[in-house]
């Protein structure tokens, strides 16, 4: 495990070297994400500002819906990019290399790249202004709350990454339907569940949950009651990735290579 | 110019082998519809007043997914194009005898029409049936959006040609091009119609050429724009197309003379 851990950290110090051996690009990719997700974050506003707030819903809190998914879905892609780009690395034949290194391939898949800090911040932008344009309190406890929903969050659409890359065992290519939870997902998400259709909301909640990773406890920080679905959320992500580690581990076990 | 239409018809051919990625493709295009159809229908009880009324918007949504694949979401549909300029390659294609800045307008119009052709019919015929699309209003509607959705094809692959051109400043990564997806989604229409945005939003936008690309040619089709508008929306797209061309021809002759080819 510590031997695993210090691969990781020399592997991702290494990428973080090489991206920053061409700064100016990784400021103006950051930069470029920031202001993309910010304007579409304006259109949310647009929206409200034409239509008015849905009963029991406004801008405030859907900004925070908007941040909060962002700011899981940016964690997990800035370590999960490689599960994201695995298409390549099997198509190219690298996974063979990958496989011959005495480091488990997870970890080498999971070096993280920092050029995400683009959509975390434009995350915490959104959701900082909701939360305080809907005057969430905030103390030691829903803070800590927070951080167990972000990183159950993250968990959640790494666990997803990592199915989608497992499909790539099969498909090589075509790795589209897993987009459509995770964008579809990230989209749905901006507002509240009840207001969707009941298709969705099944989806969102028993499929791929992430509407209990955001919609309850966006709930629980601007009413502040909490119940056992809400405590429960940051773990039911974990379970998502827990389920998202064995199915890659059936995937790389089930694997054969082309080779040579 | 038959050149360019052989090379044309090759990118076709290869792209149109990719059948299971269509399917998928067209798997996650509905489940996108389905989103933003419900989101917009939630704001719509109060929307009375609004500029579009919801089957409009929902046929609008609808069209949007259909021609997903044709829309600058992916700055590189054709991901060699890029390769060729980080690995260096670009100096074979240089040897070649032909303008390379056509050849790679041919190549790009084949990526984004060929998985366009695929998945358009199928979300359009499964969003009729199911999910509230309705067809253009009339036929001169439907020949309004025909030919300006033909200049949206061709703005976009201008676009996404210059965009590949900056690849010759930012090698290591995509830099600027991140942005466009974002840029060109909020500003032409796909995330949000651009007649619901707020006026001074709106009017600024519609200048800009990401409109022609997705607004413009899906108003003919919900009927939303008449169809006497259509000598100004061929023009805007034609005007941008030109602009866009041109400033990529200026951006490939100055990369080229920064260009030092290595090796024997």
């Amino acid at each position: 495990m510590k031997f695993n851990f210090q691969m990781w950290w020399l592997f991702t110090r290494a990428a973080l070297r090489t991206q920053m051996a061409d700064a100016s690009n990784a400021v103006l990719w950051a930069a470029a994400t920031l202001l993309g997700m910010l304007l579409e974050w304006a259109t949310l506003w647009a929206l409200f500002a034409r239509f008015g707030s849905i009963p029991g819903w406004d801008f405030a809190s859907s900004s925070m819906l908007f941040g909060l998914v962002r700011i899981a879905f940016g964690i997990a892609e800035m370590i999960g990019r490689g599960f994201d780009r695995f298409h390549h690395v099997i198509r190219k034949g690298d996974f063979d290399r990958m496989l011959l290194r005495p480091v488990p391939v997870a970890i080498q898949l999971s070096v993280a790249e920092f050029s995400r800090f683009g959509m975390i911040g434009a995350g915490m932008v959104a959701f900082l202004y909701g939360c305080s344009a809907a005057h969430v309190v905030f103390n030691f406890g829903t803070i800590a709350y927070l951080v167990a929903v972000i990183s159950g969050g993250a968990a959640l659409f790494y666990g997803l990454l990592m199915m989608q890359a497992t499909l790539c065992f099969w498909t090589v290519d075509g790795i589209e339907v897993a987009n459509a939870v995770v964008y579809g997902g990230q989209t749905a998400a901006q507002l509240p569940l009840d207001k969707l259709s009941r298709p969705l909301t099944f989806v969102f909640t028993y499929v791929f949950p992430l509407a209990i990773i955001n919609w309850i406890p966006a709930k629980v920080l601007l009413t502040g009651e909490f119940n056992l679905l809400a405590l429960a959320a940051p773990l039911i992500g974990w379970l998502f990735f827990g389920l998202g580690a064995l199915v890659w581990k059936m995937g790389v076990r089930a694997y054969t290579s082309t080779g040579s | 110019m038959r050149l360019l239409w052989l090379v044309f018809q090759m990118r076709m051919k290869r792209q149109l082998a990719y059948q299971t990625a269509a399917y998928a493709g067209i798997v996650t295009q509905i489940v996108f519809g389905l989103v933003l159809v419900a989101i917009f229908a939630a704001f719509y009880p109060n929307g009375i007043k609004a500029p579009m009324t919801l089957p409009q918007v929902t046929t609008y949504i609808w069209l949007g997914q259909a021609f997903f694949a044709m829309t600058p979401y992916s700055v590189f549909p054709d991901a060699e194009l890029r390769e060729q300029i980080r690995d260096g390659s670009v100096a074979t294609e240089l040897l070649r005898p032909v303008d390379l800045h056509s050849l790679w307008m041919a190549r790009t119009l084949a990526s984004k029409l060929a998985p366009t052709a695929l998945r358009c019919l199928p979300v359009i015929v499964v969003a009729t049936l199911f999910a509230g699309m309705h067809l253009p209003p009339d036929i001169p509607s439907f020949l309004a959006w025909l030919l300006s959705t033909i200049g949206a094809l061709v703005l976009i692959s201008a676009f996404i040609v210059l965009m590949i051109l900056t690849q010759f400043w930012t090698v290591a990564g995509d830099g600027l091009s991140r942005a466009v997806p974002g840029i060109a989604a909020a500003t032409s229409g796909q995330l949000v119609p651009l007649a619901l945005l707020p006026d001074n939003i709106r009017v600024v936008f519609e200048w800009l050429p990401f409109a022609g690309m997705v607004d413009k040619p899906y108003a003919f089709w919900v009927g939303t724009r008449p169809v006497s508008d259509l000598p100004f929306v061929l023009g805007h797209q034609l005007l941008w197309t030109g602009v866009i061309i041109v400033a990529g021809r200026m951006l490939l002759g100055r990369g080229l003379r920064r260009l030092t080819v290595t090796g024997g």
